[in-house]
């Protein structure tokens, strides 16, 4: 009896992990598709989150494929913010075509927009690379966006009214010591909640993401920062 | 009768972060003292280890006592480094007599390395703002020192061979966009860790470290980045 009475205290303890961890996380992780204005079909993933909160939309590097930032996007979620990871059409990138792309992130930030729970002006955007061609502009524009996570942006084809109009947007901002655009984004900005952290390393983008394992860690902690300055009313 | 055999699995399970969390722990943190080169006897805090591992020395500003640096030295602990947390003697930091707080610097290090399980040559260093003034010129000049985490350094009186020589150290630098101590820092290393995380705020030194609440974090993370790859024999 007794015997019985600890292998069951065993067998509670090995599962414990397993039964706590979805309770905290409580993401959902579900493959989505949404239309462009044109009618393309577009794909991503969508975290979505019991917790009241508001959203994030990634804009990735025109390299291709990002694997990791399933984890990223993962941890986001899990800290409040439902996540809309989605990728360019095929030629549909900002440096192939920054027209399609721009098209294919609003229609990206409808989707998102639209979903239960999510405001449509509490969003941050995470962009890695040429993600920020067009997600400095959408935030000029529109005025909706509330944060932005930048690695290694590259801001060919932004104005300098366009940079301006972002000052007042808390910003995270990585880069090496050598990206002119990081501290183009940094000099114009004056949210006291702005940040640039600079490395010295060749890596850029993706690679500099991969290099340094702390980062992941600074994005989902920075959302929680910032929108943990936002009352619940704002949801 | 039908329930009491799970009562001690109930009770383990209950008992289990407890167990976890003082075991992964592990800091003994005690109230020590030290003699400086004239004989003043110096107090200060030692945390102690049980893991193998290196040790981080603080040099504080010049402000007076900081008591938020107890948790940080606690944190940096518990991921393996021992630390020693200490105060200027009064009249003695190193904007008011910088050779005697030099002095008392190196008496701080001897009784560091004199600690069990402390390598003499795996030290780092955790300095803010005027602690950077003796933490630069001691590193230059010992060559024993393998990482440093600075807050808004001040380098009064550092030269420029001085930044030199510390240039193949792995360097944590936080700090106002408006700190051109920083940047000289920053710009003066190449080592392929070091990083400089700027702010849009006008807080500097233990200010600055107030009002990031992640800075905490970061600077745990960084010993445990730059330490961890380390080989293990080494201590």
């Amino acid at each position: 009896m007794r015997y019985e009475s600890f292998r069951k205290a065993l067998v509670l303890l090995v599962l414990l992990p397993f039964v706590a961890g979805p309770e905290a996380r409580a993401d959902i992780r579900r493959p989505i598709h949404f239309k462009s204005a044109d009618g393309t079909d577009l794909s991503g993933t969508f975290y979505d989150s019991r917790a009241v909160g508001p959203g994030a939309l990634f804009l990735l590097d025109c390299e291709g494929e990002a694997p990791e930032l399933v984890n990223l996007a993962g941890k986001i979620t899990a800290a409040g913010p439902r996540v809309l990871l989605w990728n360019y059409r095929p030629d549909g990138n900002p440096k192939a075509s920054v027209d399609k792309a721009t098209a294919d992130a609003n229609a990206a930030w409808q989707f998102l927009s639209h979903q239960p729970r999510v405001g449509t002006d509490v969003i941050g955007i995470v962009a890695v690379g040429c993600g920020a061609r067009i997600a400095i502009p959408f935030a000029a524009k529109t005025g909706k966006v509330k944060l932005m996570v930048l690695i290694s942006p590259d801001l060919e084809g932004v104005t300098d009214e366009q940079v301006a109009a972002v000052g007042d947007i808390p910003l995270q901002i990585y880069a090496n010591g050598d990206e002119a655009d990081a501290k183009r984004l940094f000099a114009a900005n004056h949210n006291d909640k702005t940040q640039l952290k600079m490395y010295r390393r060749s890596e850029k983008a993706m690679n500099l993401y991969r290099a340094d394992r702390a980062l992941r860690d600074g994005i989902d902690t920075y959302f929680q920062n910032v929108y943990g300055a936002f009352s619940a009313d704002d949801f | 009768m039908k329930h009491p055999p799970f009562r001690p699995a109930l009770v383990l399970a209950g008992l289990l972060p407890l167990f976890l969390a003082a075991g992964a722990r592990a800091v003994d943190r005690h109230p020590t003292k030290f003699n400086g080169a004239d004989g003043t006897e110096i107090p200060a805090t030692f945390f102690d280890s049980r893991a193998t591992g290196p040790a981080a020395l603080f040099l504080q500003d010049c402000d007076g006592d900081a008591p938020e640096l107890l948790n940080l030295a606690g944190k940096i602990t518990a991921s393996g480094p021992r630390a020693l947390l200490w105060n200027y003697r009064p009249g003695g930091n190193p904007k008011e007599a910088l050779e005697k707080a030099v002095e008392d610097a190196n008496a701080a290090w001897r009784m560091l390395i004199s600690q069990t399980r402390v390598g003499s040559d795996r030290i780092g260093i955790v300095a803010i703002g005027c602690g950077a003034r003796i933490a630069v010129p001691f590193a230059a000049k010992t060559g024993k020192v393998k990482l440093m985490a600075v807050i808004s350094p001040d380098l009064t009186g550092v030269t420029d061979e001085q930044l030199a020589a510390v240039a193949d150290l792995p360097l944590l630098i936080f700090a106002n966009d408006g700190e051109a101590d920083a940047k000289r820092l920053f710009a003066a290393t190449h080592h392929e860790k070091s990083q400089l995380k700027l702010y849009r705020r006008p807080e500097k030194g233990m200010a600055l470290y107030q009002a990031d609440g992640t800075l905490k974090g970061g600077i745990d993370d960084y010993f445990e980045f730059v330490y961890g790859g380390w080989a293990h024999p080494a201590y």
